[in-house]
């Protein structure tokens, strides 16, 4: 009897825990939330302006969405979020969120002040998507018209889930950002997003990178330099590379990326830091748009000879591009000499900055064709 | 004395003491019954029978004299409890028909008949009329003749039985078709006939002090284990009631744990499956008066075995196996789990079906954990009710069932689609595991009210409850959830899979443990 009364009050005990102990949880109906897809953050003067996509699904045939955008002020993003509630009239569910697009007035002012909400926040998730807006408001980029998503936060999702056939932008979550912002040696990037108009839709366009120094940006890359910059990072999972202009007659051809993989070394050379970066890369011929014939063994060796300079020569003009005009260490060459040298990085760590503008970097790039497609010869043109 | 009764009644509550006053009078007849021994008069015994057995019109008197002697016989029996062609045929016939030495002695009567006239296979002598009124309320017919102070009780059963069949509630595709009746001799038969061994045993025993009901211990002697043996004969002869009109009244009235709503008694209507469970050393208690045999020690895994499983292709036996634990998780726990995802975890649920269950949930009254069970209640009404209503108006119900309450009940916004379909998915899952329903009912709506208060935290300790409840479980000595923890090859064979048959070579251990062994290593290498 005794012990049956001990086992009760134990399991009291441990239900009574329970309700103390649960951290983040708490009894809520689905249906009286409203879930956030997206968040777009602007400045309006001194106070912070935000703007959400909220979801109001519908069933019928098939799902409706009902996206709204909904928009606060408020001196901190807390407090603008707070306020959210009087024109919403339901709480902001936060943990479906997907994107979160920054302005560009508040990513060059720092944005930090922005993040530190969003990590500490226990519903926002850390794996968020994180882009900066090029259009004068983010919350443009939200507003807008799509048949393939009704949500534009979802379609930027989508977007940004399927990079590696475009390598184009590179997708940063919350955490990630984080990460590099905190480590030494390596800045982070956002990807860009603009409004683009087409006949009849008025869609987000993910294209480019903005470089970051510290929390503030600094400046923007383009579709084809982010590429670039992802081969050097060995990030670089897929997409196009189209050699142009070559042959005989001049013309284009796009290869596939099939694998990448890179490497970056540094060593010390008469007192100077020199980063060898080896990009070795198996493609597939993708597309050749004249007759001329890559296939035959000589075409091919042509055609890798061609395919290494043309990439060697922009790796080399984008890691001059950063060098000289963002003073930005996105590729993460600092974090490289830290690991491999960790005493020679301790004494120019201060100066980093500055070695990093005039670092000199070796390129090398191997490129395997490793097919071509469905067919082996051009298409020949009659008479 | 009724006066007595009724203030007592008052003081006490209770139907329950006067079921028990009853018992007791009747225990005071059967003691005066006992002292009552045959009389040597035809004409007083028949007296006799009359006096105990007034007012009941199926007993029928029968005088006759022998053929040439001249002594009176009386034959008595009951009315449609037995076979009139054997006893016209082999008692009346030959009685009045063959010639008797006539210088044979009063007292050698008896002998002579029993050996050159009666044609009757079973023939008992006894002068203690508590038995004579026993077996003749059992079938058999009574002779008696004149001048002796003894009976002979012919065994002339002979009462309509049901005609063997396969049982509805246990059909399957692959194996035998035969199923219990309601008669115990037939029952007996169709287990003998499995299993032809000598140290098969059936123990008889009479129980419930009015029906006086036959019931049958059977074991294999030198496999079953003794002290469960004791157990079980200890906890059957301490049964004190009326009557046993089906085996549950045993089952309830000798399982360990008996607030459980987990069973340590199986049960099954056919012969394969107990001679199956007697060659793994278990027992069988066959009822008379029903067809339901229970079996035991029954442990928590054979809920999930099913005697289809050791007649199919191994693998496909462990597929069903497989989906029948699955089926368990997920008739106890779906609603459950839903309850807690959806208005606790949301932020767990994949964002694409979150927006979907929102859009259903839209402008639907009650909270989920109220639809929830409202939807299981409703599902169970139907249940019952298909099983209660008879066959032309079953269809009625799935029909009222279906359309009504889950399609209209949907559209007019009373619940939400989802909660249909979870309740239906538990629903057709506990189906798959239908002796456990009574126990997977309580354990659901246990882990419904957790997790709507406690979210998954209530759910998880719903679990660690069921574990420590089954874990704490014997069955007659057997730990409940034996082997289902363990991980050597022969304690696991027969649970979550159904191992081939060559690889089979112990029995169950603890239950069998006498004689584990039961095909020997070499014939399993010769059968790979």
């Amino acid at each position: 009897m005794n012990k049956k009364i001990k086992i009760i009050i134990l399991v009291f005990i441990i239900f009574i825990n329970s309700v103390f102990i649960t951290g983040c949880w708490n009894y809520r109906e689905i249906e009286q939330m409203a879930i956030v897809s997206g968040l777009a953050i602007d400045k309006k003067g001194d106070k912070y302006e935000i703007t959400v996509e909220v979801i109001n699904p519908e069933s019928g045939q098939g799902l409706k969405m009902n996206p709204n955008m909904y928009t606060a002020e408020g001196n901190t993003i807390f407090d603008a979020v707070r306020n959210m509630i009087t024109t919403v009239g339901k709480k902001l569910y936060w943990s479906h969120a997907k994107v979160i697009v920054v302005s560009e007035n508040v990513a060059k002012e720092g944005v930090l002040s922005v993040l530190d909400f969003i990590t500490r926040d226990g519903e926002t998730r850390s794996n968020i998507w994180l882009l900066v807006s090029k259009e004068k408001t983010a919350k443009e980029v939200l507003r807008g018209k799509s048949e393939v998503d009704e949500s534009l936060a979802f379609h930027i999702e989508d977007m940004l889930n399927i990079e590696q056939s475009i390598s184009k932008y590179h997708g940063v979550e919350l955490w990630n950002f984080i990460n590099d912002l905190s480590n030494e040696g390596i800045a982070p990037t956002l990807p860009i997003v603009r409004k683009f108009k087409t006949y009849e839709e008025i869609v987000p366009k993910v294209f480019g990178t903005a470089v970051f120094k510290k929390d503030k940006m600094v400046g923007s890359l383009t579709g084809q330099e982010t590429k670039k910059m992802l081969m050097i990072k060995d990030q670089l999972k897929g997409g196009l590379i189209v050699v142009r202009n070559i042959g005989e007659e001049g013309i284009n051809v796009s290869l596939e990326v099939l694998k990448s993989k890179t490497k970056v070394k540094s060593e010390v050379i008469d007192h100077d830091i020199v980063m060898n970066i080896q990009v070795k890369m198996d493609v597939e011929i993708g597309e050749i748009a004249g007759d001329e014939d890559f296939i035959s063994k000589k075409g091919r060796e042509k055609l890798k000879k061609e395919a290494e300079g043309f990439i060697k020569k922009d790796i080399e003009y984008v890691i001059k591009k950063v060098q000289r005009e963002y003073q930005s260490d996105i590729f993460g060459f600092g974090s490289i000499i830290q690991r491999e040298m960790p005493d020679l990085w301790k004494k120019i760590k201060q100066d980093w900055t500055e070695i990093f503008s005039n670092l000199e970097t070796k390129v090398s790039v191997e490129v395997n064709i490793k097919g071509s497609a469905l067919t082996s010869k051009p298409i020949k043109i009659g008479d | 004395m009724v006066i007595l009764i009724i203030t007592k009644k008052l003081v006490k509550g209770g139907i329950m003491y006067r079921i028990f006053k009853d018992n007791d009078l009747s225990k005071n007849n059967i003691q005066s019954n006992k002292k009552v021994k045959l009389k040597k008069s035809l004409k007083e015994n028949r007296k006799l029978f009359e006096d105990i057995l007034r007012n009941d019109d199926t007993i029928i008197f029968r005088e006759f004299e022998m053929n040439n002697l001249n002594v009176k016989c009386m034959i008595i029996l009951v009315d449609g409890m037995v076979n009139s062609e054997t006893i016209n045929e082999n008692v009346i016939k030959p009685i009045m028909s063959k010639e008797i030495n006539k210088n044979i002695p009063e007292n050698k009567i008896v002998d002579e008949l029993l050996d050159k006239v009666l044609t009757i296979d079973e023939i008992k002598r006894t002068s203690d009329m508590d038995v004579i009124i026993g077996s003749l309320l059992y079938g058999n017919t009574i002779l008696i003749l004149d001048g002796i102070d003894e009976a002979m009780l012919l065994s002339t059963k002979g009462w309509s039985v049901r005609a063997i069949s396969e049982p509805s509630s246990e059909r399957i595709v692959k194996g035998p078709r035969d199923g219990f009746s309601e008669s115990l001799i037939v029952n007996l038969s169709l287990i003998r006939r499995r299993i032809s061994n000598a140290n098969l045993k059936f123990k008889h025993k009479e129980i419930g002090t009015k029906t006086k009901t036959q019931i049958s211990i059977s074991y294999i002697e030198g496999l079953a284990n003794e002290k469960i043996l004791t157990e079980l004969e200890n906890r059957i002869d301490k049964i004190d009631i009326d009557g046993i009109l089906s085996s549950n009244y045993i089952q309830e009235l000798i399982t360990d744990s008996p607030f459980s709503p987990f069973e340590t008694i199986g049960y099954t209507e056919r012969p394969d499956v107990v001679a199956g469970r007697l060659l793994e050393g278990r027992f069988a208690i066959i009822v008379d008066g029903t067809p339901v045999v229970l079996t035991l020690p029954f442990i928590f895994m054979e809920y999930f075995q099913s005697n289809q499983d050791y007649y199919n292709h191994y693998i496909f036996a462990s597929i069903n196996r497989i989906l029948r634990y699955l089926a368990f998780i997920l008739s106890t726990s779906t609603p459950a789990i839903f309850v807690a995802l959806i208005t606790f975890h949301q932020e767990m649920i994949p964002t694409p079906l979150l927006l979907s269950i929102t859009a259903a949930r839209e402008g639907v009254p009650f909270p989920t954990i109220i639809e929830a069970i409202g939807m299981m209640v409703v599902f169970e009404l139907l249940r019952e009710g298909g099983i209660r209503l008879p066959e032309p108006v079953g269809a009625t119900v799935s029909i009222v069932g279906a359309l009504v309450l889950g399609q209209a009940a949907v559209e007019a916004k009373f619940v939400s689609a989802p909660i249909v379909i979870v309740v239906a998915l538990t629903g057709i899952s506990s189906f798959l595991i239908y002796p456990m329903k009574g126990a997977i009912i309580v354990i659901r709506i246990i882990f419904l009210l957790l997790s709507g208060f406690l979210g998954l935290y209530g759910y998880i300790f719903g679990i660690i409850g069921l574990f420590i409840h089954l874990m704490s479980m014997r069955a007659f000595g057997i730990p409940y959830m034996l082997n289902l923890t363990s991980l050597k090859g022969q304690e696991v064979k027969d649970t979550v899979i159904r191992a081939p048959w060559w690889y089979m070579k112990d029995r169950p251990n603890l239950i069998a443990d006498k004689d584990p062994v039961r095909k020997s290593d070499a014939s399993g290498k010769d059968s790979k």
